[in-house]
């Protein structure tokens, strides 16, 4: 079964993409089977794009039809329920849709959900979303090979729309103009019109950081980082040494302290995370060495077991604002993960609009952490680990109405800053013996020790502090020392010397320059401590300016949001008919262009106001359907009066005027006014209308004859056409079997609307047609359906039917009396004129009763012609139907 | 936070010639067109501003003014959360017609629709035909914002239509208007299943079928 399946997939997909997975489900237990797949092109640079397919299944075919083609992008989700049921969920219109499935074959089901879920982890990886699909950067395959099918490609519209326009405008040959604001845009204006929400917020977004320079500038800020392992040294050092140290008198923006091993690391120790008398006692020496509170503000001073970590700022840049948003974590990774005697303090600040962090370090020490497995994991496990120990709210910059768009918010981790400070105890030693060690040292060979620095070999190597810079120390090795001596190591361990004590630094906007880098020489510890001054260049945002770059990339999406408003043209603002004949049908056409960048959909409303409706006497074709940007078509308009419009204009003046909604989807609404003539006439009046009429029917709104009471006993109209009959066509052969002339129909129809005489050229055929003709448009029958009823139950009884008809209203019982001794008089003339009682009924029967067999109700479909009359839609039966019989009765008898 | 938090719908009315699609184009496109054909039927323009702090999309429905088309237009009326009468204040006629416009637009909108006037054409202030202080009388006694424009210079143009916008928030927030009445003409980005859409099938216009 998998295996047919799978050829009929590929019967129907392009050659260019496979099937990676198929299966066929059903929405309940009992729906129509679906057959769904994961489909991705052959090529290797898209192969990574898959889409899932929904294919229907024909009735009568082994042949699939694709019915939905939605492209597995980062949100896609699939999920099993349970007993072969399964649900798969995505963005759709900025809605999460989700679709359940039942599948039977459950043997199948978890390969090929496991096949769907690779797809997203890809997709995920990727960065597949809505806007890369809209952009075409992904999954520009699917619209290029399946945008024929019809079906599907509504589907995908629905959830790649933009895509979708944008594709078929371009195959079609329409060439955009982008104008001067919209020119610098990367993105295809085709698709903004559908960008809101989110995808607007995140455009946006993106231009900003495409004009960043326009609204920001660089301002220099200096900063300087001091590390010492202090060894737990009883107490902390004279001011004047610290200032040694830290700096005298210091001009830096940004001063950083860390220090590890601020307690001794025993055990009781280990446990005890906060802060101490240590700390404390550190925090004073460090200030007062550095001129707090007048020069300089704490920002931070935090202890986590042995490591402390101290920043502070220069006041001015606290007061002004400058420094914002500061953060600080501690991270422990010594034994267990838990404790502290190994670790991290990280402090985050936002210096004008850079995000800055400072992380001091006491990493793990031992060649051990030079293995992936130690240092390495320990690193990574530090600069990933999140920062927002506050509760994340953060306070952006006052102003500017498009801050919004910059991103001020904090990074979530260390390595989503723009410049960051790692420094402390790294604890990385030199790759030889002691004695080499001593001997470079002595030489002076610094460079060469370098060379055998464990960081800086694995760092050469790619292995840790990616990204990150040091500059060659041209210092001694800071470790390890005999405290209080200039002596390395005399103690039995007799280590051998190293760059334990280093400050790196990883600039990914703006600019670093280290200005100093170097080692002091205090001798309380057994590290020596050191320091590097730095000279940074940070973004700062120009709100001012950002307000109005920010305006003008709103105000060029609106633009482009207008500019992609489906319209459309009619290259006619009112269409007029003149005069308009009952069942004469009159055409006029008009062009429709999509004047647009995008497809429209239009309709043509025509019921729009209630009374008076044109969709009686009007159509449009086609009266609706899709237009590519650019394509045009002719829109035909036709005005027919038929029986039913007649009767239902006949009250009002002959001026018609209608105004047609030409309406777009989404866009634009058109109005056309529609002008006509209707002619009055009298078909489609009742009989009861027609006698109270003395005058023609076309000038009875100028006689008002109607109203002085005066009743003819018979209606003119029949009365006309029948004694032209009677005059001209006793002996005709064609009477009442063949078809009336449609030009002459026309022209015996004015000459009774208009009282105008016939002329002699018109075939006695014609007449009988226009007779038939008049008495069908009638609203009822002659014969009223009630008394036809009665009729027919007596159909057998001669007597009993003339009883029942003589009970009609009079007019209707003078019309039928005339025209039965019409018929009768005919009927005299056999011999010429071929009729025969029995055809009279059949012809009658229909005319004049509207019997249920034949529906005469609608007007004729084929209005083309007016060739239809009289015995075209009878059919001849060999039995007498009960309305036949009752006319045989009228038409045999002598009464 | 930065995607628009409302959809606000405005109608523009008035003669035909006042400049209603020139106001359109100025506040939409910042330009003006100096041959404007007359708008048979309905046109739209959007733009994205900002009211009180809040991101806001007006949806401009701009209407033909020929008196012939009366009746199909009102039918767009319903929905509006703004309507922008427009006249020209070098053309009495069209000032004299307001009392129409006016009740027209009072009958097919809601009562929380906030209604703005329009004096356009201020560039052309030598030839003018209504005074500002007749408007101002008109239009303070019928309740309606009133400010003096010009669709040519853009000169109040843009305060015209965020004025309107700014009422219309207010109204939001003081709760005189109910975001959940059905023609509100708010579409809050809370309640978006029944967010307006351009070009919908008037109200009245049931599906048709011909």
């Amino acid at each position: 079964m998998k295996t047919t399946l799978e050829d009929r997939v590929h019967k129907i997909i392009s050659s260019e993409d496979s099937c990676r997975a198929i299966i066929e489900v059903r929405k309940t237990k009992n729906s129509h089977p679906r057959v769904i797949a994961v489909i991705c092109p052959l090529d290797s640079t898209s192969h990574t794009e898959c889409a899932l397919f929904t294919f229907k299944s024909r009735v009568f075919s082994s042949k699939l039809m694709i019915r939905n083609i939605v492209p597995i992008l980062m949100d896609f989700k699939a999920e099993l329920l349970g007993d072969g049921q399964f649900e798969i969920s995505f963005q759709k219109k900025n809605k999460l849709k989700k679709v359940g499935y039942v599948c039977q074959d459950v043997a199948f089901l978890g390969s090929f959900l496991q096949t769907l879920l690779n797809a997203q982890q890809i997709a995920s990886s990727c960065k597949f979303d809505t806007l890369s699909v809209a952009t075409g950067k992904s999954h520009a395959w699917v619209l290029a090979r399946y945008s024929e099918e019809d079906q599907a490609i509504k589907h995908v519209y629905n959830i790649i729309q933009m895509n979708v326009t944008g594709k078929l405008s371009t195959q079609d040959g329409f060439s955009r103009t982008a104008s001067g604001a919209n020119a610098q845009l990367s993105i295809d204006p085709i698709i903004v019109s559908f960008l809101t929400g989110a995808a607007r917020s995140e455009w946006i977004h993106r231009q900003l950081m495409q004009r960043e320079d326009e609204f920001t500038e660089l301002r220099p800020v200096s900063v300087k980082i001091c590390s010492w392992n202090v060894g737990a040294v009883q107490g902390p050092v004279s001011a004047s040494q610290l200032q040694q140290w830290l700096g005298k008198d210091n001009d830096c923006d940004l001063i950083s302290v860390g220090l590890q091993e601020v307690v001794k690391l025993n055990t009781n120790a280990l446990m005890v995370k906060e802060s101490s008398s240590e700390s404390r006692a550190w925090l004073e020496a460090i200030s007062s060495a550095i001129g707090v509170p007048d020069k300089y503000m704490v920002l931070v001073s935090r202890q986590y077991v042995g490591i402390y970590h101290f920043l502070a700022a220069r006041r001015e840049l606290l007061v002004n604002g400058v420094i914002r948003d500061v953060q600080c974590k501690a991270a422990g990774c010594g034994i267990l993960g838990q404790f502290g005697n190994k670790g991290a303090i990280s402090i985050r600040a936002t210096v004008y609009n850079s995000g800055i962090c400072f992380v001091c370090s006491h990493l793990a020490a031992g060649k051990t952490q030079v293995a992936a497995e130690s240092g390495g994991s320990d690193l990574h496990q530090l600069s990933s680990s999140s920062l927002s120990s506050n509760d994340g709210s953060s306070i952006g910059p006052d102003g500017g109405n498009y801050s919004e768009y910059y991103p001020t918010d904090v990074p979530a981790t260390i390595e989503g800053h723009d410049i960051i400070f790692w420094y402390g105890d790294l604890n990385y030693r030199i790759e030889a013996g002691r004695q080499r060690v001593l001997e470079l040292i002595q030489g002076g060979s610094l460079e060469e020790l370098y060379n055998l620095d464990q960081l800086f070999q694995q760092r050469m190597e790619g292995n840790v502090f990616l990204g990150y810079k040091e500059t060659r120390p041209n210092f001694l090795p800071t470790y390890k020392y005999d405290a209080g001596t200039d002596d390395y190591d005399t103690s039995e361990k007799q280590r051998a010397p190293a760059w334990c004590d280093r400050i790196l630094w990883n600039c990914k906007r703006g600019s670093c320059k280290q200005e100093h880098y170097a080692r002091h020489e205090l001798t309380a510890s057994d590290h020596r401590p050191v320091s590097a001054k730095f000279n940074l260049e940070v973004t700062r945002v120009l709100t001012d300016k950002l307000s109005q770059v920010g305006e003008q990339v709103s105000r060029s999406l609106d633009h482009m949001d207008n500019q992609c408003t489906p319209n459309v043209e009619l290259d006619i603002k009112s269409i007029n008919f003149y005069d308009v004949h009952y069942r004469c049908t009159q055409k006029q056409s008009a062009m429709l262009r999509n004047t647009g960048q995008v497809f429209v959909h239009y309709r043509f409303i025509l019921d729009f106001l209630k009374e008076n409706s044109a969709k009686r006497w009007l159509s449009i074709e086609p009266r609706y359907g899709l237009l590519m940007p650019g394509e045009s078509r002719s829109i035909t308009f036709k005005v027919r009066v038929g029986d039913e419009a007649a009767r239902v204009l006949r009250g009002i003046k002959q001026e018609l005027q209608e105004t047609l909604v030409l309406q777009v989807e989404g866009g634009n609404t058109l109005f056309v006014s529609i002008t006509a003539r209707c002619l009055a006439t009298a078909y489609g009046r009742g009989l009861d209308e027609l006698v109270t009429h003395r005058y023609p029917i076309r000038y009875s709104g100028i006689h008002v004859d109607g109203k002085s009471g005066k009743v003819m006993p018979l209606p003119k109209e029949v009365w006309r056409l029948a004694g032209a009959i009677f005059e001209r066509g006793l002996k005709d052969d064609n009477i009442f079997l063949k078809y009336g002339e449609p030009k002459e129909l026309l022209e015996i129809r004015e000459c009774v609307d208009t009282g105008a005489p016939f002329a002699d050229h018109l075939a006695p055929a014609s007449f009988a047609a226009a007779l038939i003709q008049l008495l069908r448009s009638l609203p009822n029958p002659v014969i009223p359906p009630e008394v036809r009823v009665e009729c027919v139950k007596q159909h057998q009884s001669k007597e009993r039917c003339f009883r029942i008809l003589s009970q009609m209203p009079p007019i209707n019982l003078s019309v039928l009396v005339y025209l039965v001794s019409l018929l009768r008089e005919l009927l005299k003339h056999r011999e010429e004129n071929k009729l025969s009682p029995e055809t009279l009924a059949l012809i009658f029967s229909a005319v004049l009763m509207y019997p249920e067999t034949v529906d005469l109700s609608v007007d004729d479909p084929s209005s083309e012609g007016e060739l239809m009359t009289i015995s075209d839609d009878i059919e001849p039966r060999a039995d007498l139907t009960k309305e036949q019989a009752i006319l045989l009765h009228l038409l045999r008898s002598d009464g | 936070m930065s995607q628009f938090e409302y959809i606000f719908k405005y109608i523009i009315i008035g003669d035909m010639g006042v400049g209603k699609s020139c106001l359109l184009q100025q506040f939409t496109e910042k330009r003006f067109p100096e041959d404007q054909p007359h708008t048979i039927g309905i046109e739209f323009g959007t733009r994205v501003c900002e009211v009180n702090g809040k991101v806001i999309k007006l949806q401009i429905w701009d209407t033909a003014g020929q008196e012939r088309f009366r009746a199909v237009t009102r039918s767009y009326y319903r929905g509006a959360a703004g309507a922008i009468m427009v006249y020209d204040i070098t053309t009495r006629s069209s000032f004299n017609h307001l009392a129409t416009w006016l009740t027209d637009a009072r009958n097919h909108t809601n009562p929380s629709t906030v209604m703005m006037l329009i004096g356009n054409k201020l560039d052309m202030a030598k030839q003018r035909e209504v005074s500002f202080e007749e408007a101002d009388a008109f239009a303070k006694d019928n309740g309606l914002i009133y400010l003096e424009a010009s669709a040519k210079t853009g000169q109040n143009v843009e305060e015209a239509f965020l004025r309107t916008a700014r009422k219309i928030y207010e109204n939001i927030q003081s709760g005189a208007l109910d975001l959940n009445a059905a023609e509100s003409g708010v579409v809050s980005n809370r309640t978006r299943s029944n967010r307006i859409k351009a070009g919908q099938t008037p109200t009245n216009a049931s599906s048709c079928s011909c």
